[in-house]
């Protein structure tokens, strides 16, 4: 009887701005990372994970 | 600092928003209801 229960507490009717603005977030971080990505310094760093798997990272 | 480096946003935004949510939800629906049960319990039985 005394223990964690699960209540039916509501989630979406309170915090829907929140996941809206998670979601827009979520894409703008998405998208500064793809231009980020093209710049000059970033294509040749070496440490960059995403270079092309022509030239892997030889172990 | 990696932190800093563009490779690893998308990477951190996800971590964060997950854990966000998933500690949002466990405390919501499993842990401060409880509590709520346990104080209301207790003022219940002070007035019998």
């Amino acid at each position: 009887m005394f223990g964690l229960r699960a209540w039916p507490t509501p989630i979406v009717k309170p915090l829907w701005p929140f996941m809206i603005g998670s979601a827009l977030t979520f894409a703008g971080v998405w998208k500064l990372q793809n231009v980020a990505l093209q710049s000059e310094e970033a294509r040749n760093d070496p440490k960059n994970p995403f270079a092309k798997t022509a030239k892997s990272g030889g172990h | 600092m990696p932190q800093l480096q563009a490779f690893y946003f998308v990477n951190q935004i996800t971590f964060a928003l997950v854990a966000l949510f998933t500690i949002t939800y466990v405390m919501s629906v499993y842990v401060l209801p409880y509590f709520v049960q346990l104080f209301v319990t207790r003022v219940y039985i002070t007035k019998l």
